[in-house]
């Protein structure tokens, strides 16, 4: 009996450690720009989940580019100016134009290709 | 005349309130009955059966809600509407929140009522349904919150809802349950979480009445049920996701799946702990923290994906139940985790009673090596799935992990189970320490273990060569052979004694489908044109066309394309589907996979898009835009404005005729002023257009479709399509695309699962009727446990 609680406590301490690491490995997201998002998703194949993203960009708030809680437009390091539709569960943070944010979420093509994001957060 | 009756006395919402108090009063009286008064103990059973009836009642009355589609309910107005068929709609009773937190209560009360004189013939009862019933009381606290009787008028009372006001439709099931198996993967994925309910109810009892062994016989045929009811409902989701919502695979490593993963996962290490204390009388602590483990991951399971804390890490849609709701859920776990921690700690000091000692070549001690290795596999997927709410807590990118996460962990874990699954089936039972048993060992797993050698052999020829996939196939292999051979030496003279050597191979067989499917598929994007094969992947696929079924229904828009799928000895044709719904505007196609099923492997349609080839050119203009004729460019064309006046008049034939004024500029600078008519038809907004030639030339225009733009009429736009009457175009044709994939040996994953779960019901009735060697070491009065227990291993598992 003793022999099996030792290898209990070994194999949970093993398990934490090691689900830790791989943790650290499978959780960084990717960066791409909006257009290669768009790019990625368009080859991607029907069995995998919407892959999801972080796009590093300026948020773009002006009299074309309306803000909403549910919805504003940011441009990208490369400059694509697109819309973000947000649902997250947190209240979208006020932001100013020109802010950098980041958006975590996921990019839809089609006609009026957009980003749905679940999490924005102001870069600092 | 009944709708009335109900409407106007709240008798749903009431009878969840009764039934609330129902099961409050039965905890209470069969506390009253623990407390020694013996008269408490009938008044309780009756009432846990009324409880029974009343909750039946409720179920029955809320799908009689909605199959008589009564909007006065918000839960059917959230979960169907008219245009249902009647199985649909049967579903839509538990498609939601509420209505499946009602199905999960009902075969909690009804397996509670079956429980009953299971109980009481073994002098159990108060202690095991006090526990069972407190266990009625939150779900039914739940669903007093969460009620599915609440009244539209009620929810909506903000929006400014008269009491009375009935909608004329529901919004309706979401289209992505529409198939048949939404009618029996989630009754039976209930049925386990509410049959997960009995073990935790036994190992309270038996710490309450302080009798550690006697509790294990009697819960085990229950547990086996438990975890072979959970298996099958995990099954039937793969199942669903693979054939119907054309995800391509069965499996995701997705929150939902893996929440009911992890309860599964523990109740089969119960399983097999309970075999060892039965056999043992070891491991008392164990069984009791796990049965305890596998109901409170079956809350804790219930609470992230209820609770909308996942919300958006997942693929299934998760929806917020509210604040309120959301704290019965923390305090319903809460309570039982306290519950069974505190009893725990209450009876610390009677748990060291065991001397049990395993010696490392004993059965009992593999077993329980299997059982640590199945519990770290719980361990792993339950941390993975609680990443998001972890990094969350501590500010990190809320994110559900990649499957890689799953998969790579699994991958070397699964392998070292397998083998020790084999190896614990050739050892015996209470060895001593110093027995030398590796000649025997090695004898008996000589055979099996030779063709696992030669299986994993012929793996690597055929083109397994990764050196984990050849250690998985191997661990594989050589489980299945053990089970098998072992199988086979039984299966003549006790039927009953083949179970766990079937549910064994099973998952053996699973873990061969799982290696090939996910590491030999191969997939390939293919344009399908319309009456031209194409040789993909080794098979000629030849795209034919569509067909619209379903036309009766007007809240979808549904097509059959049919692709003939030819190999050399084969000839099929397969239907994906896509569909277009009112319940998301019809923004974007719902998907189903077309498949070529055959023993082997099979063939995995995934449509993607059906596009127009030699189609004729086209432009969406909004107005005041200018564009040169593609056709001719040396005439230019503006948009100006809509001409609305054809449809001042109402619809006609069935639709509307709207109109785009244009005005083309021709080269010499004369301008001409054309009004282009559409015809669309309604619902399914096909538009039939009635193109004009412009005056003088030999270019046609034909307003072809309304681009509307709703946040912003002033931005909406028409598009136009171009023909040359001089330069005639041969017909334009359909082009199919799609991801085809190869999934080889698939079927061994369906083959694979069926059997485990077929060898968990022939356990069941082996070890329903069965008396432990302890037990009839004891009836026999005989101390000698040891010689008594000991059997040939190859009879005794």
């Amino acid at each position: 009996m003793r022999l099996l609680r030792i290898i209990s406590i070994v194999a949970t301490v093993c398990t934490v450690a090691v689900s830790g690491y791989f943790m650290t490995i499978y959780t960084s997201l990717p960066t791409p720009t909006f257009n290669k998002a768009i790019l990625e998703a368009t080859g991607q194949g029907s069995e995998e989940q919407a892959k999801k993203i972080k796009i590093i960009s300026a948020a773009v708030i002006d009299s074309d580019h309306p803000f909403t809680p549910q919805e504003f437009y940011a441009t990208d390091t490369e400059g694509t100016t697109f819309r973000v539709n947000y649902t997250g569960n947190d209240p979208l943070p006020t932001l100013k134009n020109g802010e950098a944010i980041d958006i975590i979420g996921h990019v839809h093509g089609g006609e009026m290709p957009y980003v749905h994001a679940s999490q924005v957060i102001k870069s600092y | 005349m009944i709708a009335d009756f109900l409407k106007d006395f709240y008798v749903g919402q009431i009878l969840m309130h009764l039934l609330f108090g129902a099961a409050l009063t039965s905890s209470l009286y069969y506390v009253l009955a623990i407390r020694g008064k013996a008269e408490a103990l009938p008044i309780a059973r009756k009432i846990f059966h009324s409880l029974t009836i009343g909750i039946v009642l409720a179920l029955c009355l809320n799908m009689m809600n909605v199959m008589t589609s009564n909007f006065n309910y918000t839960y059917v107005w959230s979960y169907s509407n008219k245009d249902l068929p009647t199985w649909y709609l049967m579903a839509a009773g538990y498609a939601g929140q509420e209505g499946s937190f009602l199905l999960w209560t009902t075969w909690v009360a009804l397996i509670g009522s079956v429980l009953i004189p299971y109980v009481r013939k073994r002098n159990w009862e108060a202690e095991v349904m006090v526990f069972y019933s407190v266990i009625l009381v939150f779900l039914l606290l739940l669903l007093v919150v969460k009620n599915p009787f609440a009244y539209i008028w009620d929810t909506f009372a903000k929006d400014g809802i008269q009491k009375g006001y009935t909608p004329l439709d529901g919004r309706g099931l979401n289209p992505l349950l529409h198939n048949i198996w939404i009618t029996i993967h989630p009754p039976i994925l209930f049925t386990g979480f509410a049959a997960l309910s009995v073990p935790f109810a036994f190992a309270m009892a038996a710490m309450i009445k302080r009798q550690y062994h006697e509790w294990v016989n009697a819960v085990l045929p229950w547990t086996l049920y438990a975890t072979a009811i959970l298996g099958f409902g995990i099954m039937l989701g793969g199942f669903w996701a693979y054939e119907t919502l054309g995800w391509g695979g069965y499996w995701a490593w997705d929150p939902v799946e893996n929440s009911s993963l992890i309860p599964w996962l523990t109740s089969v290490a119960l399983v097999h702990t309970m075999l060892v204390q039965r056999k043992t009388k070891g491991l008392v602590r164990t069984n009791i923290i796990l049965a305890l483990a596998s109901f409170i991951l079956v809350l804790y399971s219930t609470f992230l994906t209820r609770s909308g804390v996942l919300g958006d890490t997942s693929v299934h849609s998760f929806v917020d139940p509210g604040m309120f709701a959301y704290v019965i859920l923390v305090i319903f776990m809460s309570t039982f985790i306290i519950l069974g921690v505190g009893m725990l700690i209450a009876r610390r000091k009677d748990f060291f009673v065991s001397t049990a000692s395993f010696a490392p070549q004993s059965r009992e001690f593999l077993l329980s090596i299997g059982a640590i290795l199945t519990l770290m596999s719980a361990l792993i997927v339950l941390l993975g799935t609680s990443y998001p709410l972890i990094a969350e807590i501590f500010g990190m990118t809320k994110v559900a992990l990649d499957q890689g996460f799953y998969n790579s962990i699994h991958l070397p874990l699964v392998t070292v189970i397998l083998i020790v699954n084999g190896v614990s089936l050739v050892v015996r039972w209470r060895v001593h320490w110093k027995a030398k048993t590796l000649g025997s060992v090695m004898k008996k797993i000589l055979f099996p273990l030779s063709l696992a050698i030669a299986a994993t052999i012929g793996s690597f020829i055929i083109g397994v060569q990764d050196p984990w996939y050849i250690a998985l196939g191997f661990a594989s292999w050589f489980a299945l052979f053990v089970n098998a051979e072992l199988a086979l030496k039984v299966v003549r003279a006790k039927f009953s004694s083949t179970g766990a050597y079937i549910s064994h191979a099973g998952i053996a067989l699973l873990m061969i489908g799982v290696l090939a499917t996910s590491r030999y598929s191969v997939k390939e994007h293919a344009r399908l044109v319309q009456g031209q094969p194409q040789t993909i992947l080794g098979y000629t696929m030849t795209y034919i066309g569509k067909n619209q079924v379903e036309k009766e229904r007007k809240d979808i828009e549904r097509y059959h394309y049919y692709v003939v799928v030819q190999s050399k000895n084969k000839v099929d044709t397969v239907a994906p589907v896509m569909f277009w719904s009112d319940f998301n505007k019809r923004q974007a196609a719902f998907q189903e996979p077309g498949i070529s099923w055959s023993i082997d492997k099979d063939v995995y349609l995934s449509p993607k898009i059906l596009e127009m080839e030699g189609e004729l050119p086209k432009a969406t203009l909004k107005k005041g835009n200018t564009i040169a004729l593609p056709t001719d460019t040396s005439l230019k064309i503006t948009f100006e404005r809509f001409d609305m006046s054809g449809m001042r008049g109402g619809p006609q034939n069935g639709g509307i005729r709207p109109g785009a004024v244009i005005t083309v500029t021709m080269p010499n600078g004369e301008k001409k002023e054309l009004t282009l008519f559409a015809n669309i038809a309604m619902p399914s907004m096909e538009t039939i257009p009635e193109p004009l030639m412009i005056p003088n030339t030999t270019q046609q225009i034909a307003f072809t479709k309304l681009d509307v733009n709703k946040t912003s009429l002033e931005e909406s736009g028409a598009m136009f399509t171009f023909y040359d009457t001089a330069k005639p175009q041969s017909a334009p044709k359909e082009v199919f695309t799609a991801e085809i994939s190869i999934k080889p040996l698939i079927n061994l994953v369906w083959f694979g699962v069926i059997a485990m779960v077929g060898g968990f019901f022939v356990s069941i009735f082996r070890y329903a009727s069965k008396k432990t060697p302890i037990e009839r070491a004891e009836n026999a009065d005989n101390t000698e446990i040891k010689e008594k227990a000991e059997v040939p291993a190859e009879i005794e598992k």
